[in-house]
């Protein structure tokens, strides 16, 4: 070391600073980390607990979105965007799924079912206990193919546009017009 | 054998080459974990965890810096988190040497007496220091390490150490003056 000692208060310092670390390692110390590193062999054991706790993290984390999503939706018949009129109490707020038969006869608890914004929303379901389905048919108009009678629409009068003079631009520089 | 070889061995899963290795370098690591903690007990069990880690990240050690140099970096991080870890570490800390022990023999009763006071004082003085500086201090002059390790440890430049170092002397000198400790006493 390249600490100087001048004095007897410079001495003073060293050998307190020196006497406050001076101390000899615990013969446990080697064998505590004899039976440590027996215990944990190396990178070997490393990886296999990191891949240990990846696989229980993976494992929770699939339980989790799987229970926060439930079975998967029945699929329903297309409806043609009309809304089933169903005799029944009014669906949960958040309901998107379109009420089906199947639906119907075993309902589902109510649940908040996260949708794609870019898909058509549908009207909510209604869903009664069985004993009270009553649906409507739907009673589809069609279309009409007879000619539309349109009234001519007169025809604005012309509108007579006269030209403009325009003058021609003159390209000069100031040099020229006070020479001029 | 030297460390190179027992590293090489050791990485191949050789434990008896690494416990060679342990028995080179604990006694350093040991106080560089007692200089951070000042606690006998936390300084054991962080020098444990600084070796164990040692040995489970052996297939990092670059060679970039001596084997010792790199096993003290991660001993001090190992102290210097569980320093963080104690909240109270300054209260629990005890006394770790005999600050008498500092009194030499050959002095007559009288300057063994004022020694004493003196080297009591001075660890006092030392206590008191900031950490940045307390620890500048005891790693550099517990002689174990030389300046580059100690740089290495505290991961500033050998210049900031140097600096430290002095700034601490300076500051314990000043405590001791003011206690009536001058050269020449």
């Amino acid at each position: 070391m390249a600490i100087e000692r001048t004095g007897g208060v410079d001495a003073a310092i060293d050998g307190a600073a020196r006497a406050m670390t001076a101390a000899a390692p615990p013969p446990s110390l080697r064998l505590a980390v004899s039976a440590r590193v027996a215990v944990a062999p190396g990178l070997g054991l490393t990886a296999a607990t990191w891949l240990g706790a990846a696989s229980a993290a993976l494992v929770v984390v699939v339980a989790a979105v799987l229970w926060m999503s439930g079975p998967s939706p029945v699929s329903t018949p297309d409806t043609g965007g009309m809304p089933v009129t169903t005799a029944a109490t009014p669906a949960p707020v958040g309901a998107g799924a379109v009420a089906t038969p199947e639906a119907v006869r075993a309902p589902t608890p109510a649940r908040v079912v996260r949708r794609d914004s870019s898909v058509t929303q549908r009207p909510a379901a209604r869903t009664v206990p069985p004993s009270t389905i009553e649906v409507t048919p739907v009673a589809i108009v069609p279309l009409s193919t007879e000619a539309v009678a349109v009234e001519p629409v007169p025809a604005p009068e012309a509108i007579e546009i006269t030209p403009i003079a325009v003058a021609p631009l003159s390209i000069g520089v100031a040099g020229d017009a006070l020479e001029e | 054998m030297t460390d190179d070889e027992l590293i090489r061995l050791a990485r191949a899963g050789d434990v008896g080459a690494f416990d060679q290795l342990v028995v080179r370098h604990q006694a350093a690591v040991f106080r560089a974990t007692l200089a951070a903690l000042r606690d006998r007990a936390e300084a054991e069990e962080a020098a444990q965890d600084a070796l164990v880690r040692a040995w489970q990240r052996l297939g990092s050690f670059r060679g970039d810096a001596t084997f010792r140099t790199w096993l003290l970096s991660i001993a001090w991080n190992r102290a210097m988190s569980r320093r963080r870890s104690l909240m109270a570490w300054f209260s629990r800390r005890a006394p770790l040497a005999d600050a008498d022990g500092v009194a030499e023999d050959r002095h007559g009763p009288l300057e063994m007496l004022r020694h004493r006071d003196l080297a009591r004082h001075a660890t006092v003085a030392i206590e008191a220091l900031s950490p940045k500086l307390r620890d500048a201090l005891l790693l550099a002059q517990s002689g174990d390490y030389g300046y580059n390790e100690v740089a290495a440890m505290l991961k500033v430049p050998v210049g900031t150490v140097k600096w430290r170092v002095s700034e601490a002397r300076r500051q314990v000198r000043q405590r001791l003056a003011a206690l009536g400790f001058v050269d020449g006493d």
